[in-house]
């Protein structure tokens, strides 16, 4: 027998993220509504989110000795690099020196 | 009053971007091409915490998020004319950052990087029960603890490309639009990740706990 909520299992998440359009969120909550199985399942999904993000914020705000000095060190290591320079005619609203320094180029 | 779906499932933090009062972005970039290298400490002042957040949270080690923020800032600043003014700098430079740190972590063959130097974990790891816990509130401590533990460890084993876009989006709250402009990917494959990200974080919390 087809699971009658197979089809909302997906968009689930992107109603979660707030990525379906006003009609499909409607009809998203309608089917919300009646649906025990699947308001339980948006529950999780919602409460692992808010955990997750509380702790990978906690974890990523911690503190490290020495880490405050790391910004000083990137603004020292950067500054110690010949200064860039336009490579080509700037266009739009960007003017300034038309052709950039000899320099080492890294992929991006 | 009427609200958007994406209000209605989930709030969004404001973005950190230069105060109104600040020059932008752009004009900084102009002004550090225009020959004053002063103007980019400001961008790397402006971005510097938020970057290394984001690289922590994709690396799991704080060395090497550190180190790769440094090198995300000097590519940035080599490939500045590369730059379009016209979009914003923040995600051309997280971009720059998850490249570097994606491709830290495949160099390395590994997409599981102990957390044991950053995160003390407790002999047997499961929920301990026990009479030398002195109150509730220490045995709430630990178990948030050992919660926090688990769930890094989950995260930390999902595949590094699915948990790229599982942080963009819960740590900092991109839509799938703009992970998908900074990863450079269709934003059905973010959509996909995503889906994946979230199943495999559910079975690995299973599994640790």
């Amino acid at each position: 027998m087809t699971d009658p909520c197979s089809a909302y299992r997906k968009r689930l998440h992107l109603y979660l993220d707030g990525e379906v359009a006003s009609l499909e969120a409607q009809e998203i909550e309608t089917h919300l509504a009646a649906c025990h199985q699947c308001q339980t399942s948006l529950e999780e999904m919602r409460s692992m989110d808010r955990q997750l993000r509380a702790e990978l914020r906690d974890f990523v705000d911690g503190d490290r000795p020495g880490g405050p000095d790391r910004l000083a060190q990137t603004i020292e290591r950067v500054m110690r690099e010949p200064p860039p320079r336009w490579r080509n005619a700037p266009t739009d609203s960007f003017s300034g020196r038309s052709r950039r320094r000899g320099g080492q180029q890294d992929r991006i | 009053m009427d609200t958007s779906p994406r209000d209605r499932a989930n709030g969004k933090a404001p973005e950190a971007t230069a105060p109104a009062s600040d020059p932008s972005d752009a004009e900084m970039v102009r002004r550090t091409l225009g020959g004053d290298p002063g103007a980019f400490e400001v961008l790397v002042r402006r971005y510097h915490r938020d970057l290394l957040r984001l690289l922590r949270g994709i690396t799991h080690n704080f060395e090497e998020s550190e180190d790769l923020t440094q090198d995300a800032f000097l590519r940035a600043y080599r490939n500045l004319d590369r730059y379009d003014p016209q979009r914003p700098f923040r995600p051309w430079l997280w971009t720059i950052g998850i490249r570097l740190a994606l491709h830290a972590l495949a160099r390395k063959g590994r997409k599981n990087v102990s957390l044991d130097q950053d995160v003390p974990r407790l002999e047997g790891g499961g929920r301990q029960e026990g009479p030398w816990f002195a109150d509730d509130r220490s045995r709430q401590e630990l178990d948030a603890k050992l919660l926090h533990d688990d769930l890094m460890r989950a995260l930390e084993s999902v595949d590094a490309p699915y948990r790229t876009v599982l942080i963009l989006r819960v740590l900092e709250e991109r839509s799938y639009e703009e992970i998908s402009e900074i990863l450079g990917i269709p934003k059905g494959t973010v959509m996909s990740r995503l889906f994946r990200a979230r199943q495999q974080l559910k079975e690995k919390m299973r599994e640790v706990q």
